[in-house]
């Protein structure tokens, strides 16, 4: 699905680093939530888009056959490509970015969205909204802001000193595919390895992260209770965030 | 979808990071169980067998398109599946029935 001046935007959703595994074990995000699984929710926000039409779902190798029957089952019609990902989000990253490079090199790309398989929740708000700053500013991240926090210094105490205005980073995250693709290669070649996205494109092509408003809906399913959480917000939603 | 998954999550009564059984009532939620410190978390039974009776009505409803869909889409894999799903089926209804009655 191309744009009218004849370029789309790609969306990554990153499923090879979710969870630890143990002896049988599965990966949480091919969880059930509300009858299908929790990464075809957050492919599902970006299919909602039109202008996204490129979607890549980064696995790791042993649930490649996994993915593919949930993709055919709970988004048929729907092309997604499979990338296996790396031993770190970065490399995962990077591999999804080698995947589109040619595409990226040949402008036919024009933002990649970068989201995580285990926030199930995104409201297609927050991807218009960073999908709309990343193409006039280059990058963009949705947060929240930390209102209950407060500082510890060394010494155990509270302190207001250096707090700022912190804020709760979430996921998708939106940039401009050429500056992405560059820092990630650049970063290949000096052998960094960042843990953040957002990170990675200010130090190696330093622009500038715009941040715009998170959701408090958009969880990631960390705790078991996060799934009772999900369940309960998609249900008073309508299915529909 | 089976109705029992094992899968790491975090626990918040033990705060670490461990294999958790979690069960299902067909589509819905019903319980999690931390195998490092036996914290449960479970659905009040009464509300899941209401909800539970909702989300059947709705899967009886849309049982005709979904299998449709998949007849155009996977012909033959369709034929080929559907009568150990049958056979499969009494026994995924009683499961989920245990877990409604809390006998699971």
């Amino acid at each position: 699905m191309t744009r009218q001046d004849g370029t789309t935007h790609a969306g990554i959703v990153l499923a090879a680093g979710s969870g630890t595994r143990v002896g049988n074990s599965r990966n949480k995000v091919y969880l059930p939530l509300a009858g299908r699984r929790i990464v075809t929710w957050s492919l599902e926000v970006f299919r909602k888009l039109p202008g996204i039409g490129r979607l890549v779902l980064v696995v790791r190798d042993e649930d490649r056959e996994l993915a593919t029957e949930v993709l055919d089952r709970e988004l048929p019609g729907v092309p997604v490509d499979l990338v296996t990902g790396g031993e770190t989000r970065h490399e995962s990253e990077y591999r999804a970015l080698l995947h589109l490079a040619d595409e990226i090199r040949g402008g036919e790309i024009d933002v990649v969205l970068v989201h995580d398989a285990a926030r199930p929740l995104a409201p297609v708000k927050i991807v218009e909204e960073v999908l709309g700053a990343a193409m006039r500013t280059g990058s963009a991240i949705p947060a929240l802001p930390l209102e209950d926090a407060v500082g510890v210094d060394e010494a155990g105490r509270m302190s207001h000193a250096g707090r700022g205005d912190m804020v709760r980073v979430q996921t998708p995250q939106a940039f401009r595919s050429g500056p992405l693709l560059a820092a990630y290669q650049a970063a290949a070649a000096d052998g960094f390895t960042g843990t953040d996205t957002a990170a990675c494109v200010e130090r190696y092509e330093g622009v500038p992260v715009q941040v715009v408003s998170g959701d408090p809906r958009n969880i990631k399913v960390t705790y078991a209770d996060d799934l009772f959480t999900a369940e309960l917000i998609l249900a008073t939603s309508g299915y529909e965030l | 979808m089976d109705h029992v998954h094992n899968v790491v999550l975090a626990c918040s009564h033990c705060h670490g990071e461990h294999l958790h059984e979690v069960t299902y009532a067909g589509r819905l939620l019903a319980s999690t169980v931390c195998s490092n410190c036996g914290h449960r978390i479970a659905k009040n039974l009464a509300g899941l067998r209401r909800a539970y009776l909702a989300d059947v009505e709705h899967r009886v409803r849309t049982k005709p398109r979904r299998m449709l869909r998949r007849v155009i889409r996977h012909p033959v894999a369709f034929a080929l599946d559907l009568p150990g799903a049958l056979l499969v089926k009494p026994a995924k209804m009683e499961a989920e029935l245990r877990v409604l009655y809390g006998r699971r």
